[in-house]
């Protein structure tokens, strides 16, 4: 039963950071993208 | 002359048919009924049911192993781990993230929707399954059989079967089994809120989303990698739009394919011996509960997220959060619009459908780190 609740808890938490992880990546990447489509466009104008 | 007759009547399958391979032919062509007369999954259900039929044929030694054809699909496509990631590197090739990208918080609906994976997990292991076959039957909640697929022939090759046919029969049954769940959790005015218009995401965004992820989750859950691997490649192979052919061999020629060595090999492993068991019963049974518990925890989810947020998220889209895509996605927009015909929640609700894609990929490589 112990270990049946460490795995419980050890899932939930796997899935809760791996998905916050790629959540805060989204983030990062669409801040980054966005900066170098910005510059791209000044360097163009 | 008689001894000669009954001498040949022996070496005929006939004489060795038992009640149970009659009752897996039942079951067999009852899937196979399910495919062609109701469409239910039929790419998958066609194959799996003849292979019922197959393996419960006394002495056509399909299944022998290291001889029989069948067994051979099986165990180097199935349990060498080929197959299932080959479907992920199809389905990465059919995946749009743009929904997702473009309004990222509905990321953790497909979250949310894991939690019915180690509700029935827990609920299994209490019942008396021991853990790796309890994780095996908790994925059903997944929605997602090829995972299902993955796990059950690593952690308990004995469920295998019993466990695809009923993560594939569910996710069949999604029209059926979600609204009423999506009812019951949903008010009117709920179900009528209309999602904000989202940002549009750039080319760049898309190119770089299959490479983050696949270096964050495989080095967070190494043993996702097989099929985060392969299903981020068919997505950058989608995404890049310079290998065409690829992007076309995977999500077409590729994918028929292994959809065919999948699904056979896969009924083949039912035979009588092993799946007439009180346990099969108890398998879909919690099947069916995994699955209800992670629609409903979807559900939930987005509902608690509302009480803190000011853009308010239908809660509809948490029921999208389990992995049948895109058909969580479609019955999310029925009833949608049932509510407000204007209400157009596809697109929003491809986001957390393919999150959950991931989310129980993430889930799958849990219970390998932990049992495997």
């Amino acid at each position: 039963m112990n270990d049946a609740i460490a795995v419980f808890i050890s899932g939930i938490a796997g899935v809760a950071c791996g998905m916050t992880l790629l959540y805060a990546s989204i983030k990062i990447t669409a801040k980054v993208t966005d900066f170098m489509e910005q510059k791209k466009e000044a360097g163009n104008a | 002359m008689p001894d000669q007759i009954l001498t040949l009547y022996q070496t005929t399958g006939f004489f060795y048919l038992t009640p149970g391979m009659a009752v897996m032919w039942l079951i067999g062509l009852t899937l196979i009924y399910l495919a062609i007369a109701k469409n239910y999954e039929p790419l998958l259900l066609l194959p799996i049911g003849f292979g019922i039929l197959l393996a419960n044929l006394p002495l056509s030694g399909l299944m022998e192993p290291n001889e029989g054809l069948i067994w051979r699909f099986y165990h180097y496509g199935i349990q060498w781990e080929i197959i299932p990631p080959l479907i992920f590197l199809g389905l990465g090739a059919l995946t749009d993230f743009g929904p997702l990208l473009a309004n990222p918080r509905l990321i953790f609906l497909g979250a949310g929707a894991q939690v019915g994976v180690y509700v029935a997990f827990f609920f299994a292991q209490v019942i008396g399954f021991d853990l790796s076959e309890a994780s095996v039957i908790g994925i059903i909640g997944g929605a997602d059989g090829p995972t299902t697929i993955f796990l059950a022939a690593n952690l308990s090759p004995q469920l295998l079967g019993s466990c695809a046919v009923a993560a594939y029969s569910y996710m069949a049954m999604v029209p059926i089994i979600q609204p009423p769940i999506m009812k019951l959790l949903t008010t009117e005015s709920e179900r009528k809120i209309k999602m904000k218009k989202v940002r549009k995401v750039n080319r760049l965004e898309k190119l770089f989303f299959p490479i983050v992820s696949a270096l964050l989750i495989i080095l967070l859950i190494p043993a996702s990698a097989p099929l985060i691997a392969m299903f981020m490649l068919g997505n950058l192979f989608r995404e890049a739009k310079v290998v065409e052919r690829l992007t076309n061999a995977a999500q077409n020629e590729l994918m028929n394919i292994v959809t065919i060595f999948l699904g056979l090999p896969v009924g083949a492993t039912m035979n009588a011996d092993t799946f007439l068991k009180s346990d099969v019963i108890f398998i879909f049974i919690l099947g069916l509960f995994a699955f209800v518990i992670s629609t409903s925890s979807g559900i939930l989810l987005a509902k608690f997220i509302n009480l803190f947020t000011k853009r308010k998220i239908n809660p509809l889209l948490g029921a999208a959060g389990v992995s049948a895509v895109p058909m969580a996605a479609r019955v999310v927009h029925k009833v949608g619009m049932e509510a407000d015909k204007r209400n157009y929640l596809l697109m929003y609700a491809m986001g957390p459908n393919v999150a959950g894609v991931i989310g129980t990929v993430i889930a799958a490589g849990v219970f390998l780190t932990l049992l495997g």
